[in-house]
């Protein structure tokens, strides 16, 4: 079992990303984009962040949400 | 596309305006010179005698046929064809040929002021032929000069030297006007030349970049279509597989559908959207009132400008008519007015502005926030360009193209730092005949 973060501004996306992972006994936990991921990523350890390629910012910089995790 | 106008030595009319201006021209300067002529010899009757009946009659003749060439010219729906112009221009040479000896020897005098008309040959054949056909007729109406010298001499018994001498100057003269007028006109002909092959060169530039950039619009488009399709659908299939696990349970197999069921539903917008940016439908104009217009639009979109604090105000004079299709219009309003509230700060104001200019009537849509970014105003109205997390990207384009299939237009006439707006131009209302809309 992992603690897994999934990134994605699609609430329907992420959603069925975090069923079909919990389903595989996961530990799920979900972020609606750039700034959410980056606060739960320096509160808490994952094994993995799923995230989407190309999500809006609020400063509109384009930055890919992996960018900032990573 | 050059090629008969590069091989031709001549200068051709390449449009009928200039067929007629040219021809036109060569007709009206042989009737002054006519005239001319024959007002000459009138005045100087002492000296060379009144114009007996039969030069008059020939001179008459010869005016009426330019005036007939100078209305059938201006009545003419082509230009001529490089051989007709040649076959009108060689009988109008030789007409003033033989006009200029044959008065001469009605004239009967060794210094005949009709030799002039020998002039116009020589400027006609410059114009339309090449500069070896201008000398040949340049030589023609010299050695005509000289059989006229030499046959009054035959029958008046004696010539003085001098006669022969004047001929000469005169033929100098011609040969002079001659070259010189030939090589004016192919000077003009080799910018004419330049400037067809320059012209050429525009349109076919002009036809590549129109290509190239419906080509581009194109891909964009399908490009974003496929981007707008691709991610509902990804949805609908993980949800429905997702569902169909056996492992999960009765709760969330019914969230699975519901998810299947609403990017089913978005989908369907999409499409509906995307028909009425492609194919808006025609529009059926009325005289529509349009106080009662952005009354109506702002009541349709308070829930949602509820939803986000945002006041609406509409400020339109009761007499304002414009002449649109209502349906048309509201979609278009509306399309504004959601966008001006999703843009707007809480707290903030959408304002609905229509005013009358000059014939056109104006409706402004005003949001109070920061102005569109630069780089994304030239975007603006392309189909599925979007900064909104939830738009399609759809709504300015469905409204900006409502707009101008309504005979009117969409800009965005203010644009930050503190507020934005776009105005919709279109046509006032003529008359108040036509029924109006009750909203």
């Amino acid at each position: 079992m992992a603690r897994i973060l999934v990134v994605d501004d699609e609430p329907h996306m992420r959603r069925i990303l975090a069923t079909n992972l919990q389903q595989d006994g996961h530990a799920v936990f979900e972020a609606g984009g750039v700034e959410e991921a980056r606060k739960k990523i320096a509160s808490g350890e994952y094994e993995a962040v799923i995230t989407d390629q190309k999500m809006p910012r609020r400063d509109r910089s384009g930055c890919p949400a992996a960018r900032t995790a990573g | 596309m050059n090629t008969d106008l590069e091989r031709s030595p001549r200068l051709i009319p390449q449009t009928l305006a200039s067929f007629k201006r040219q021809q036109s021209k060569l007709a009206i300067l042989n009737l002054i010179v006519l005239a001319t002529l024959l007002l000459i010899h009138t005045f100087f009757a002492n000296h060379f005698g009144l114009p007996t009946p039969t030069l008059l009659t020939m001179l008459g003749a010869a005016f009426l046929l330019r005036a007939v060439e100078l209305i059938w010219v201006q009545q003419r729906t082509s230009p001529l064809s490089p051989f007709g112009l040649q076959l009108l221009t060689s009988g109008s040479i030789v007409l003033n040929l033989a006009l200029a000896f044959t008065a001469a020897l009605l004239t009967n005098r060794p210094d005949a002021q009709y030799f002039v008309l020998l002039a116009m040959p020589i400027i006609e054949a410059a114009f339309t032929f090449s500069l070896f056909s201008t000398l040949a007729i340049t030589v023609a109406a010299g050695m005509l000069n000289f059989l006229w010298i030499v046959l009054y001499g035959w029958r008046h018994g004696q010539v003085l030297p001098n006669e022969y001498f004047d001929a000469a100057t005169i033929s100098l003269i011609y040969g002079c006007v001659g070259v010189l007028v030939w090589m004016l006109v192919n000077d003009l002909r080799t910018n004419q030349i330049e400037l067809a092959r320059n012209m050429s060169e525009l349109e076919q530039t002009r036809e590549r970049l129109l290509v190239e950039e419906k080509l581009g619009a194109v891909g964009r488009l399908s490009s974003a279509i496929a981007h707008e399709i691709r991610n509902p659908v990804a949805m609908i299939s993980s949800s429905l597989a997702t569902a169909m696990r056996g492992t999960v349970d009765a709760e969330q197999r019914e969230m699975m559908f519901d998810i299947a069921a609403k990017e089913a539903t978005r989908l369907e917008q999409l499409t509906n959207d995307f028909l009425a940016y492609a194919r808006p439908r025609p529009p059926t104009k009325v005289v529509n009132n349009v106080a009662d217009l952005l009354a109506y639009v702002a009541d349709l979109s308070r829930a949602h400008a509820d939803s986000r604090s945002v006041s609406l105000t509409v400020n339109a004079p009761d007499e304002l008519l414009c002449d649109c299709d209502p349906v048309g219009l509201q979609q278009l309003l509306l399309n504004l007015v959601m966008n001006a509230i999703d843009a707007s700060p809480p707290v903030a104001t959408v304002t609905l502005t229509g005013k009358g200019a000059s014939g056109r009537v104006l409706i402004e849509v005003e949001n109070w926030g920061e102005g569109i970014p630069p780089d994304d105003l030239k975007h603006i109205f392309e189909p599925f360009f979007t900064t909104k997390l939830r738009g399609t990207g759809l709504g300015l384009a469905i409204a900006h193209t409502i707009a101008r299939s309504q005979g009117g237009d969409l800009t965005l006439t203010e644009n930050g730092p503190d507020r934005v707006r776009f105005s919709v131009n279109l046509p006032a209302a003529v008359g108040a005949s036509i029924e109006m809309v009750k909203h």
